[in-house]
């Protein structure tokens, strides 16, 4: 099956991409294609140029400066799932990347900059950005700009980004302390999107403390953009955390969320996405809270 | 809308290929029906059913969702080029003896994504080949249980 024909470049530098996007209408950056290519072959788009950002060195690498871990834009998901950094600094990231599907074949070349630029409502990454506290950084022809993931996602499938701007890397505050992460998903069987999933990041003191520090946790898939769950979060900020208290902190997800945004379609009903919340946001706070244990309050 | 076609270099199999494309052509095509590579199999056509697995710098990817512009510079292994003369590695050896086929449009592509799996993890549960190694490939017929089994016994000879 072909998509319709487009011009190929191939861009060499982050400038030369902004230029070759500006010279075309209807330019796309193509990276791992595997969003891109399906949807070009459905006739869903039919850009007439490509601009191939895969050899774009600057793009690529995961590294820790002062206090931010920088994931460049064309990480792939297998590099970003091994990355012992991550693990360390930021693991709701890697914990989240092994729930997207589609096999090892779309792990070894679709990059985080082409997930959270589809900002497709079923893909995994924004909720855990969005826990994570991330920046977008995205460049164009006015220069480098940082937008918090919150605002450059705007909606089902679209962004802030204008069609001259690429994602050039995300940006992760570190935190101090002990940093775990979970990451909980109810999967569309055929798709493997994600209908709800829970990304959680909290911060403790040490690998024995069950003081929470904080608890940033977000939903993806349950409305058009990924929502923190700010009831669940303050049951648990500056708490000790007992089994009684994950249990109602999980029960109390869907009381600060706006009903009426939640989805309702042909993949699932808003009342079985709300259905699945509770039990999905116990499932991730439980991973991010690992082996450490809970005491019951006397 | 005409296009320039573009010059690709590309090693598939041990040999070296020049080829001119339009930049919509897919690997998948240029495998198949310049190079003759018939044992990639086409099955969806939308990176789900894993059919059309080849390894690009043995690296497994779907060659039905790249295009071949992207290949340029790539060495590129179908399943043909793992046998030594006839004898079937390893993890071939445990599909025929497991009976891990029916009618065996699915395996090209499940035998390369193995081959690169078990190069990571030599050591997997019955869990982390169905959630991992076998996450980007369908089979129609055998219901999995028999390449689960195959899996095993390959990673367990590769050890
Ligand atoms: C079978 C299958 C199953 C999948 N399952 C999941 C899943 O469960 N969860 C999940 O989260 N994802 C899933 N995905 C999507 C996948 O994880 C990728 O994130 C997605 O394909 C986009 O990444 P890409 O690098 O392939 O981008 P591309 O396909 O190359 O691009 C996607 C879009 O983003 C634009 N773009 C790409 N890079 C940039 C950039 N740096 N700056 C600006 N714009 C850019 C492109 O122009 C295009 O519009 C699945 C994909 C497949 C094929
Ligand atoms: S034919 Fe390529 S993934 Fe199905
Ligand atoms: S053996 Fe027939 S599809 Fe797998």
């Amino acid at each position: 099956m072909h998509t319709e024909q487009f011009s190929y470049h191939r861009a060499e530098s982050v400038e030369h991409a902004v230029e070759l996007l500006e010279t075309s209408d209807d330019a796309r950056i193509l990276a791992g294609g595997q969003g891109l290519i399906p949807l070009m072959k459905k006739r869903e788009l039919t850009p007439d140029a490509l601009v191939d950002i895969t050899q774009i060195d600057e793009l690529r690498g995961i590294e820790r400066t002062d206090d931010t871990i920088r994931i460049g834009g064309l990480s792939t998901h297998r590099e970003i799932a091994d990355s012992a950094l991550l693990k360390e600094t930021a693991p709701v990231i890697p914990r989240t990347v092994a729930h997207i599907t589609g096999g090892q074949q779309v792990h070894n070349v679709a990059t985080i900059g082409g997930n959270i630029a589809r900002a497709h409502p079923g893909y995994d990454y924004e909720g855990a950005l969005l826990s994570a506290g991330s920046q977008i950084v995205v460049s164009g022809p006015a220069g480098k700009q940082r937008v918090p993931v919150s605002e450059f996602v705007r909606g089902p499938c679209s962004t802030t980004l204008a069609e001259t701007q690429l994602v050039t890397s995300i940006e992760i505050p570190v935190l101090s302390g002990d940093r775990r992460g979970g990451y909980a998903k109810k999967k569309e069987p055929a798709s493997g999107n994600a209908i709800v999933g829970v990304a959680t990041d909290l911060l403790f003191d040490d690998d024995q403390s069950t003081l929470v520090k904080s608890a940033r946790i977000a939903v993806n898939g349950l409305q058009g953009c990924a929502v923190r769950l700010d009831a669940t979060e303050n049951k648990l900020e500056g708490k000790q955390l007992t089994p009684d208290r994950l249990e109602a902190a999980a029960g109390d997800a869907s009381s600060s969320l706006d009903s009426s945004a939640v989805l309702d379609n042909k993949k699932a009903s808003a009342e079985y996405r709300l259905c699945l919340l509770e039990p999905q946001v116990q499932k991730s706070i439980r991973q991010a809270v690992g082996e450490r244990t809970l005491y019951s309050q006397t | 809308m005409t296009v320039e076609k573009e010059e690709v270099t590309v090693t598939v199999n041990g040999e070296s290929h020049v080829v001119s494309v339009e930049p919509r052509e897919l690997l998948s095509q240029t495998l198949r029906e310049r190079m003759g590579c018939t044992e990639i199999n086409i099955g969806c056509e939308s990176a789900i059913c894993g059919a059309c697995t080849v390894q690009s710098d043995g690296k497994s990817v779907k060659s039905c969702t790249r295009f071949t512009v992207q290949a340029d510079g790539a060495d590129i292994r179908t399943v043909s080029d793992l046998a030594d003369e006839g004898t079937l590695t390893d993890i071939q050896q445990a599909f025929t003896d497991e009976h891990a086929l029916q009618c065996g449009y699915c395996t090209p592509g499940i035998v390369m994504a193995v081959d690169e799996y078990l190069d990571h993890n030599t050591d997997p549960s019955r869990e982390e080949i169905r959630n991992e190694a076998l996450q980007g490939n369908l089979c129609r017929c055998t219901g999995y249980e028999n390449i689960v089994d195959a899996v095993e016994t390959a990673a367990e000879k590769l050890d």
